[in-house]
């Protein structure tokens, strides 16, 4: 079985998940997330149309107002 | 002779006084973080505002009535100057973006994220940690509303990136931002700075 780790759990993987749709599932907005994928930030917009491969490491973080 | 760092502990006392730190926005976590570490005993801050003080700042914020209508920058810098008058700060009064925070912030390794919008602060982090090696950023997410202070804690979520906050309390104007909650928020991020300066974990 297919699978990638979400912020450090493992996770089954059904083929052809975007970043898009993962941060959809989770119910995030994307303009208020940072992302790593296998130790590399990238922002939002350059990372959504990627497909999630086998054994990825992605953590996500979605941040909320105040300061 | 006054020496401001009497109290310091002797292990922190060289480190703090070598470090330079960005504090990117001087609202509620970024003036109050600034504050706790120049009385900790920084050596040198570089403060980042566009804004001006006003009225709704007071309840959280480290200013006074006299600041009012005066950048932000400059007031917190008098404050700071008026802990410790051998702190070297550094002011810049300008908003920060996509397109200018590299250039502005690349040359630091450590970046304290004080922002209010949770989209500012994804875009400041996301543009940040993908362009700049060798910088860690110590961030406050999630110190609205009323919550036990408890729910405040200080967790590594990525590599080079810190989150202090309950993660989950969003701002809205009945939800409200209380001056504890910020404070304890902006001690943990200033706290965390003071780790990473010292180079390990504080004991």
């Amino acid at each position: 079985m297919m699978y990638y780790r979400l912020n450090g759990r493992r996770e089954a993987l059904p083929a052809g998940l975007t970043i898009k749709t993962l941060i959809e599932n989770l119910g995030y907005i994307g303009e208020r997330i940072a992302l790593e994928i296998n130790g590399d930030v990238l922002p939002y917009t350059a990372a959504k149309d990627r497909t999630i491969s086998h054994e990825d490491k992605i953590e996500i973080v979605c941040f909320v107002g105040g300061g | 002779m006054y020496k401001h760092t009497e109290r310091c502990p002797e292990s922190l006392k060289s480190p703090l006084q070598k470090a330079h730190v960005a504090v990117a926005g001087a609202g509620g976590l970024g003036s109050n973080v600034a504050v706790l570490l120049t009385r900790a005993g920084i050596g040198t801050l570089s403060l980042f505002d566009y804004d001006t003080v006003e009225y709704s700042n007071l309840n959280r914020q480290h200013y006074f009535i006299q600041d009012l209508t005066h950048p932000k920058t400059d007031a917190l810098k008098r404050h700071l100057l008026n802990i410790n008058p051998e702190l070297v700060v550094h002011t810049h009064q300008v908003k920060l973006d996509a397109e200018n925070a590299p250039d502005l912030l690349g040359a630091f390794d450590i970046v304290v994220e004080a922002f209010d919008g949770a989209e500012t602060k994804a875009m400041l982090i996301s543009t940040l940690l993908s362009q700049c090696p060798n910088m860690t950023i110590v961030s406050g997410s999630g110190m609205a509303g009323t919550q036990g202070a408890e729910t405040i804690k200080t967790q590594r979520v990525m590599q080079r990136l810190w989150v202090c906050g309950d993660m989950t309390t969003d701002y809205t104007p009945a939800v409200g931002l209380l001056s504890t909650r910020v404070q304890l928020c902006a001690a943990h991020q200033a706290h965390k700075v003071i780790e990473l300066i010292s180079g390990g974990t504080l004991r």
